[in-house]
């Protein structure tokens, strides 16, 4: 039972507190932590639930890819020449043995497909939490400290911006080799900017709030300030640009894979299976070549969206606040007019 | 009858359930009366009015509001649009949000104007100038192409009036209009909304927390708490002889005219959750009378007089004034050494304004706080009062050290802090520490309480492990929070007692002074009276000084021992309480108490209204 919280200084009640008010103070609204509530409004949340099942899905079968190997009984680079393809030479398409077909040099596409999106998860999330970190330091830093910091930083920001992307990646990767860590590399070096700029507007705002003029007065030094009252009020944008940035993530590895200048072949990589399904245009004969991971790439792409637009709303309700009671309106002038 | 409410009820659908916010209210309203509704945040007073007038979104609204016979609630939005403006007007709290700051004031008025009548431009433009000119804008003909943020607040407000009032509507809905606006602003407000009345017999429905705004227009008045009616009656009834413990519990919340030595009558405990639907009387958890029959049903109304009503199960005889209890003015030991704690001279602080010059490279000066000198007495409470932009905030942040001088000196216990070396500085924020105004922007919403309160114990490395829990769960327990609850966030607490957590605060490192920035502005006025008494006994316990700035004067009469009134960045008079408020000196001073609403007068009134009623009846 919740303490009553009686006040021992200002409580003026005259007497001792009667039975029924005994009886009311156990009557309270039970507290609920931050992340408690952020939690609920996500299970209430069809979409997110829906997505991370996906996400989820996709995580268990990338961690099991060994494992699904085994029982399938097909390496990832396995060629199976007389079974996978016809006499002719053409991959066959799925059947029992090959369930979603087989690619051009008779290698199964599931086992593929599964071995590709444990590549591309660990690409996505190695360069995530790089430039989530890269980006945060540096935007706290100039949103923080403010004065010739800040013009400096804000100035790198720009010109990474300012970059073309692909054109810079490819000189990049032909200078130094594709590889793995190149490719998490080249998807950091273009992917902290954003993050240090959304991160450095919120630092703006957060520095000026009275908790920060509190934590001053207290005698708090300027690293105690960034790190125990700035970087907890980051965590909702850094999270929720964390979600979204995944997705583009993997994007840009598939990209760079099927431009040959990411993981190299025979790894699998959906972007490398991409590129194979379009090499001397395959997809015209072997439709599942270019179906399968185009399918994986855009479920799983949306699912990291569509979440990370759930966790925006539940973190932060009053956004969506009037657009919802907007709808919930309109359902009830509806209801009525019935 | 101009307006008749009949079981009004209102409910939100929120993520944690259906959320009751009127609990079936009915209250009449006759042309060119003023209906004070009064109450305290939750009680659902705006949201029955929003609710009457088609503007709670999302609210499952029933019952009946018939305004000149004609149901409000049953009519499609495009009927109440047509009827807000001719019919209803409204004036809401924020003068800076409630006007669009892309178009001229005057478009905005003729917008209103020409969505309900036709009329040539000119003409309208004509009934603009008047309407500007009739809300006491000077040189309308002018002002009136200008944009809002050519305007001061309470000229925005004006404006707002004036649109309001624009189609002449026999109902005006004013959701605390002054709240937001100087003292001074506030009272030529209240008198200009009055002329308007007496002028074209408008009834207004003023909604507002302040019981002295209440005191001084309205005719009659209900107090809710808790979503329901709890009391009503003519204003010298329900304000100077109320019934309703709740009501009784409010007016003794207040601090008025003469209430230095005495204690307020705070009403314990938080305000009701309106998540739980229950039966009874919503104030039965805070109420001091409580008995087993409140928490079965809402008491019907008890009649109190023929024109009173109080829906309490207490005798009719339990009605009378509220009058406070005075305590003998004890002066902690420290205060009668007169020692002098800090002192402050020719002080000065300017602040960056726009560039100018060509490239920029010059900036203005603004001038916050122009040359004050004060002496803060150990023991004391100094108060400083002032309206917006006078520099009482900033003064407040020099002295704990948080904006740089940029004239006079600051001497802390003899020392000049300007000479400080960076050690001597931090280990001055040990003894001078601050309260903030904004009980819910001056806690980090991310971190537990226990760890906010730890804070300048571990910044100042004074405690930790099992000893630093210790400290923070005594501290709570100081300022009257379940120290259990060290563990929570901000958000799993009220206002009343996020303030707490911030005394606490405050309090960890046995400060010497303790700077209060508009420490209660912020609180219901039951809330208020808690912090207000906290801070008192404190003092006393712990032979505390404090510096306490607020724009409320009667705050500032009820706390402080000495008072500095200041006003455009000087101070322009010092003195005791009694001196300041008794005999003021200075011409700012005397029209901030002029301005300043007084409760007292109709206590007063009612006082002799009562003892009439009874000489009669001999």
């Amino acid at each position: 039972m919740p303490e009553p919280t009686v006040d021992p200084v200002v409580n003026e009640t005259p007497d001792e507190p009667n039975a029924a008010q005994v009886a009311r103070s156990g009557n309270e609204v039970a507290a609920r932590s931050p992340f408690q509530l952020v939690w609920t409004r996500l299970r209430r949340d069809p979409t997110a639930m829906v997505s991370a099942s996906v996400i989820l899905l996709v995580i268990i079968a990338a961690i099991a890819a060994p494992l699904i190997a085994a029982w399938v009984g097909h390496g990832p680079d396995e060629q199976f020449r007389k079974e996978g393809l016809t006499p002719s030479g053409l991959p066959t398409g799925p059947n029992e043995e090959f369930l979603l077909g087989a690619d051009n040099l008779g290698r199964d596409l599931f086992v593929r497909l599964i071995y590709g999106a444990q590549l591309s998860l660990i690409v996505a999330f190695v360069a995530t939490v790089g430039a989530l970190g890269i980006g945060t330091l540096v935007g706290m830093t100039a949103g923080f400290m403010r004065g010739k910091v800040d013009t400096v930083l804000t100035w790198l920001m720009d010109t990474t911006l300012s970059l073309p992307q692909l054109l810079f990646a490819i000189s990049l990767v032909s200078l130094v080799g594709p590889s793995f860590g190149t490719t998490v590399i080249v998807i950091i070096l273009f992917s902290w900017a954003p993050i240090a700029r959304v991160v450095r507007g919120q630092t703006l705002s957060i520095r000026e709030r009275e908790f920060v003029e509190a934590a001053r007065s207290l005698g708090a030094s300027n690293w105690r300030i960034m790190r125990v009252d700035v970087l907890p009020n980051l965590v909702v944008p850094i999270l929720v640009y964390g979600t979204l940035l995944i997705p583009q993530a993997i994007v840009f590895e598939a990209t760079l894979s099927f431009l040959g200048l990411g993981v190299l072949p025979p790894t699998a990589t959906w972007g490398n299976m991409l590129a194979a399904a379009s090499t001397g245009s395959m997809y015209t004969i072997a439709w599942w070549m270019l179906v399968f991971p185009s399918a994986a790439l855009l479920s799983v792409t949306l699912a990291f969206n569509l979440l990370g637009d759930s966790v925006r709303d539940a973190l932060d309700p009053r956004q969506t606040l009037f657009a919802k009671k907007r709808r919930v309106k309109k359902l009830k002038t509806k209801e009525i007019a019935k | 009858m101009l307006l008749t409410v009949e079981n009004l009820d209102v409910t939100f659908n929120t993520g944690d359930g259906p959320l009751h916010a009127v609990r079936g209210i009915s209250f009449e309203l006759d042309h060119g009366q003023t209906l004070g509704v009064v109450g305290e945040s939750g009680s659902g007073k705006s949201v029955s009015t929003q609710a009457m007038v088609g503007l709670a979104a999302g609210a499952h609204v029933t019952g009946r509001a018939l305004l000149q016979g004609r149901d409000l609630l049953t009519m499609n939005p495009a009927e109440l649009s047509a009827i807000r403006g001719p019919q209803i007007g409204m004036v809401f709290q924020d003068p800076l949000s409630s006007l669009h700051p892309q178009f001229r004031i005057g478009w905005q008025i003729a917008e209103a104007i020409q969505r309900h009548e036709r009329g040539s431009a000119k003409n309208v433009r004509a009934r603009v100038i008047k309407l500007l000119d009739e809300v006491g804008i000077p040189d309308p003909d002018k002002r009136i192409d200008d944009y809002p943020h050519q305007f001061s607040g309470g000229m925005r407000q004006r404006v707002m009036i004036a649109l309001a009032l624009a189609l002449r509507p026999a109902l005006l809905v004013a959701d605390e209009p002054t709240t937001a606006l100087d003292v001074t602003v506030q009272a030529q407000l209240l008198d200009l909304m009055q002329d308007l009345q007496r002028e074209h017999g408008t009834a207004i429905l003023m909604i507002t927390h302040d019981l002295g705004v209440v005191a001084g227009v309205a005719d009659n008045v209900i107090t809710m708490y808790g979503g329901r009616i709890v009391e009503r009656g003519t204003r010298t009834e329900v304000l100077g002889n109320p019934h309703h413990p709740y009501s009784k519990g409010l007016l003794g919340s207040v601090p008025r005219g003469g209430s230095q030595r005495t204690e307020l009558q705070s009403i314990p405990g938080q305000p009701m959750s309106l998540l739980i639907d229950q039966p009874g009387c919503p104030f039965a958890e805070r109420c001091a009378f409580v008995q087993d029959a409140c928490l079965d049903s809402f008491p019907d109304a008890r009649d109190i007089s023929p024109t009173q009503k109080s829906n309490c199960i207490l005798p009719a005889d339990f009605a009378g004034p509220v009058v406070l209890p005075t305590i003998p003015a004890a002066e902690t030991e420290l205060a009668k050494s007169g020692d002098i704690l800090a002192r402050i001279s020719d002080v000065r602080i300017e602040f960056d304004g726009a560039r100018k010059g060509l490239l920029g490279l010059t900036r203005d000066k603004i001038t916050a706080v122009d040359g004050v000198s004060l002496d803060i007495r150990a023991g004391e409470t100094l108060g400083i009062v002032g309206e917006s932009g006078s520099g009482k905030s900033t003064l407040a942040r020099a002295l704990t050290g948080l904006i740089p001088l940029s004239g006079g000196t600051i001497e802390f216990e003899g020392h000049d802090i300007s000479t400080f070396t960076a050690a001597q500085r931090h280990s001055l924020r040990r003894d001078v520490q601050m309260v903030f105004q904004d009980p819910f922007g001056s806690l980090n919403q991310q971190r537990r309480v226990g760890s906010i309160i730890a804070d300048p114990l571990v910044i100042h490395k004074i405690a930790d492990g099992k000893a630093l829990r210790t400290r923070v769960q005594e501290l709570m327990e100081i300022v009257g929070l379940n120290p259990e609850h060290f563990n929570r966030f901000p958000a799993e607490f009220s206002g009343g007692q996020r303030q707490r957590i911030g005394i606490a605060r405050a309090l960890a490192l046995n400060p010497k002074l303790i700077v209060c920035d508009e420490p209660v502005s912020a609180l219901d006025v039951s809330i208020q009276a808690q912090i207000l008494n906290l801070l008192s006994s404190l003092q006393r316990e712990l032979g505390l000084t404090y510096v306490f700035i607020a724009h409320d004067l009667a705050v500032v009469e009820h706390i402080a021992a000495r008072v500095a009134v200041m006003y455009h960045g000087k101070i322009v008079e010092t003195g005791p309480v009694e001196q300041i408020y008794g005999a003021p000196s200075h011409e700012y001073t005397r029209s901030l108490l002029a301005a300043a609403p007084h409760l007292d007068d109709v206590a007063a009134e009612a006082a002799a209204a009562l003892t009439m009623k009874i000489d009669e009846a001999r």
